[in-house]
C-alpha cells in the first residue's frame, strides 16, 4: 500500500484526526484541518477551500438549524414544558408506574415540539426530578426514565440531527421527519412497558397514585395539553400537510412559540434574548463542524475514498447486513467519545455512498443513525443526557448511567425491530409522500 | 464562567490603564459577535416567517425570503464563532486531555491554542480571496434581489479572523495564568455541563 492508495489515505486521515482530537483541539477544526492539509499535500491547491464555507452554509435546509434551536428554546422558557407535564401526569399517572410514566410521555411530547435531546431532557427532567423526589419515587428508575426518555427528542421530529443527515445524504427532510414517527412512538411504548413491568415485580419502587378518573384526564386534554396541539399543528401538520418546508415551519413555529409566552403572560426581553443567545451559541457550534466535515469530504471525494472503499466492500464479499452492523457497531463505539453530529458528518463521506450502492433506502438508514445517537446519549464517558440529568438532580453520574442500562437494551433491540421490519420506519413517509420509485 | 477581561495588573497606573482599555476592547468585541449573530437570527426568522403569512394570505411570495436566509446563515455562523469560543462550545473531546495533571493540561492547550490560531489565519487568508475576486469582479446573484456576492464572502474571512483573534485573546488569558491555581475556567470548559436555560448540543 502507498500512500496514494485511496484505503491507506483514509486510515491516514482518520489517525491524524483522533490524533488532533485527543489532544483537545476543537472537532471542526480538527476534521477542517485534515481537510485541507489533504487537498495541499495530495492536489497541490487547498484554495477550493476558500470556497466550501459559502458553498456549505448557503442553504436554506441548514437555516432550519438556528430556528428549531431558536423555537425550542422559547417554548423551555415560556412555561409550556409544566403544562405538558401536568397534562401527561393527569392523564397517565394511574398507570402501574405512576408519574415515571407521565416522564416518558411528556419526553415524547416535547420531542415532537424540539428537536433536540438533551434539551428536552433538561426540559422535563428540571420538571420531574424535583417532584418525584418529594414523592419518594425510587431514584435510579426515575433517573433512567428522563435520560432515556429525553433521546426521543432528536427521534420523533423535528430532529435537528435529522436535518443535518438530510443535507449530507441529501435525502428528504420531511420523508425522515415522517419516518421518525412510528418508531419514535414504539419507542415510548416500550420504555413504558419496562417501566410497568419492573414495577409489577417491585411496587415498592413508586408510591400510589390516584385512580384513573375522566375528569383529570378530561382536564389534561383540554386545559393542560393546548400549547402542544397548537405547535403540532403548526409545525409538523405544516410540514406533513405540505403547506410548509421544514425550514419555514421552523420560523412560524418560533412566532407560535412568541405568541404562546405572549398568551402564557411570560415574553419579555429576558426570554427573547437569552433564546437567542442558546440559538446563535448551539448553532455556531454545530454549523462549524458542518462547514469543517465539508472540507474534509472535499478532500475525500478528490481522493477517491468513498469510491476506493466501496470498492474494497463489494470486493470483499462482505453481505450488505454484515457492512450495515459493522456501521452501526462504529456508529455505536464511536458514540460514547463524540457527539452524534459530528460522528455522522465524519463519516457520512464514505458511508453514505457505501449504504446507497448496497441499496439501503437513505431514509430508513437516516432513522437508524438517529437511534444509535440517542444511545449515543446514553453511553459514558461522553453521554449528553447523562450529565443533563446528573447536573439537574445533583445525583451521582453511575446512578444515572444505572438507570439508563435497560432503556440502552431496549433501543439497541429496537435496531434489530426495525431492520426485520423496515416498514414500521418507511409506511408513514410513503403514507404522505407517496412510496419512492 | 470567569469574568470577561485579563487578569488584573495594577502594578503601574499606566498599565493599569492600558489593560482598562484592553478590557473594554475584548468585551466589545465578544458583544459585536453575540449581538449582531442574534440580530440577524431574529430578521431570518421573521424573512421567513413573513414569506409564509405573505403566500397564505394573498398567494404571494415575497420572493427574496429563501436566498437571503442562505446568506444570513452564513453571516451568523461566521460572526457567531468567537463569542461560542469564548462561552467554551466548540465541542472538544476530553477523553485524553482531562486524565493530565492541570499543569500538562494548561500547557497542552497553549499548544493546542496556537496550532488553531495558525489554522484560522490561514483559513482567513484562503477564505479572502473568493470575497477579493468578487469585489473584483462586481458579480452579482443570477435571482430578482441581484446580491452582491462579495458581501456574503465577506462575512467568511471577517468571521474567521475574528476567531482567530479571539483564539489569541484566550491564549493571553490563558498563558498570563499559568501557574496560577484555579485557572482553568477559560476556554472550552470541561465536562458538558450545561445549566438549564444556558442552551443545549443536540
Amino acid at each position: 500500500m502507498t500512500l496514494t492508495d485511496p484505503v491507506a489515505l483514509l486510515i491516514l486521515s482518520f489517525a491524524v484526526m483522533f490524533t488532533l482530537m485527543l489532544i483537545g483541539i476543537p472537532i471542526a477544526i480538527s476534521l477542517a484541518m485534515v481537510g485541507a492539509i489533504g487537498l495541499f499535500v495530495f492536489h497541490g491547491d487547498a484554495s477550493l477551500v476558500g470556497l466550501i464555507p459559502l458553498r456549505t452554509l448557503d442553504s436554506f435546509v441548514l437555516t432550519a438549524v438556528p430556528l428549531y434551536i431558536f423555537m425550542g428554546e422559547i417554548l423551555v422558557k415560556c412555561g409550556a414544558s409544566e403544562l405538558i407535564y401536568r397534562g401527561a401526569s393527569r392523564l397517565l399517572a394511574w398507570l402501574p408506574g405512576g408519574l415515571l410514566h407521565a416522564n416518558i410521555a411528556a419526553c415524547a411530547m416535547f420531542a415532537a415540539i424540539s428537536g433536540s435531546s438533551p434539551a428536552t431532557a433538561a426540559t422535563i427532567g428540571t420538571v420531574a426530578i424535583p417532584a418525584l423526589k418529594v414523592r419518594r419515587y425510587e431514584q435510579t428508575l426515575t433517573l433512567g426514565s428522563l435520560a432515556a426518555g429525553g433521546t426521543l427528542g432528536i427521534l420523533i421530529p423535528p430532529s435537528i440531527n435529522m436535518i443535518v443527515y438530510g443535507v449530507v445524504a441529501d435525502a428528504s427532510i420531511g420523508r425522515l421527519f415522517a419516518g421518525g414517527v412510528v418508531p419514535g412512538l414504539i419507542l415510548t411504548g416500550l420504555f413504558m412497558i419496562y417501566v410497568a413491568m419492573r414495577v409489577q415485580w417491585n411496587p415498592s419502587l413508586v408510591p400510589k397514585e390516584a385512580p384513573f378518573s375522566f375528569k383529570s384526564a378530561g382536564m389534561s386534554l383540554l386545559t393542560d395539553l393546548w400549547p402542544l396541539y397548537v405547535l403540532l399543528v403548526v409545525v409538523l401538520g405544516g410540514i406533513f400537510g405540505g403547506f410548509m418546508t421544514p425550514t419555514e415551519a421552523a420560523a412560524v413555529g418560533a412566532v407560535a412559540g412568541i405568541v404562546l409566552a405572549v398568551v402564557l403572560r411570560r415574553l419579555n426581553w429576558k426570554l427573547v434574548g437569552e433564546s437567542l443567545f442558546a440559538a446563535v451559541t448551539t448553532s455556531c457550534m454545530v454549523l462549524f463542524i458542518i462547514v469543517g466535515s465539508s472540507i474534509l469530504a472535499a478532500f475525500f471525494s478528490r481522493a477517491g475514498i468513498p469510491h476506493a472503499v466501496s470498492g474494497m466492500i463489494v470486493r470483499s464479499g462482505m453481505s450488505p447486513w454484515m457492512v450495515f452492523a459493522l456501521v452501526v457497531i462504529i456508529y455505536l463505539i464511536l458514540g460514547c467519545f463524540i457527539d452524534p453530529v459530528s460522528i455522522i458528518l465524519l463519516t457520512a463521506a464514505t458511508v453514505i455512498p457505501i449504504m446507497k450502492g448496497l441499496g439501503f433506502d437513505l431514509v430508513w438508514f437516516g432513522v437508524m443513525y438517529v437511534i444509535t445517537a440517542e444511545i449515543g446519549m446514553l453511553t459514558p464517558p461522553m453521554g449528553l443526557n447523562l450529565f443533563v440529568i446528573q447536573g439537574i438532580s445533583g445525583d451521582t453520574l453511575q446512578r444515572v448511567v444505572k438507570g439508563s442500562m435497560p432503556f440502552f437494551i431496549i433501543m439497541t433491540a429496537s435496531i434489530v425491530l426495525f431492520c426485520v421490519f423496515p416498514k414500521l420506519v418507511l409506511w408513514f413517509p410513503d403514507l404522505l409522500f407517496g412510496a419512492r420509485p | 464562567m470567569g469574568g470577561v477581561g485579563l487578569p488584573p495588573n495594577v502594578r503601574g497606573r499606566e498599565e493599569g490603564k492600558l489593560s482598562h482599555w484592553v478590557n473594554v476592547f475584548v468585551r466589545s468585541f465578544y458583544l459585536f459577535s453575540l449581538v449582531s449573530a442574534e440580530i440577524l437570527l431574529l430578521i431570518m426568522t421573521g424573512l421567513i416567517a413573513l414569506d409564509v403569512f405573505t403566500r397564505a394570505l394573498f398567494g404571494k411570495s415575497t420572493m427574496i425570503s429563501q436566498e437571503m436566509a442562505g446568506y444570513l446563515l452564513v453571516a451568523i455562523t461566521f460572526l457567531g464563532l468567537s463569542h461560542t469560543l469564548r462561552e467554551g462550545r466548540h465541542i472538544t473531546v476530553e477523553l485524553l486531555t482531562s486524565k493530565l495533571s492541570p499543569h500538562r493540561q494548561r500547557q497542552l492547550e497553549i499548544l493546542v491554542f496556537l496550532v488553531c490560531i495558525v489554522f484560522m489565519a490561514w483559513l482567513t487568508w484562503t477564505t479572502w480571496s473568493p470575497f477579493a475576486d468578487t469585489f473584483a469582479t462586481g458579480q452579482r446573484s443570477v435571482t430578482p434581489l441581484q446580491t452582491p456576492m462579495w458581501a456574503v464572502y465577506l462575512f467568511v474571512p471577517l468571521g474567521s479572523g475574528m476567531l482567530t483573534l479571539a483564539f489569541v485573546i484566550e491564549l493571553i488569558r490563558k498563558a498570563g495564568r499559568l501557574g496560577a491555581p484555579g485557572s482553568t475556567d477559560l476556554g472550552s470548559k470541561p465536562g458538558p455541563s450545561p445549566k438549564p436555560g444556558e442552551g443545549w448540543g443536540v
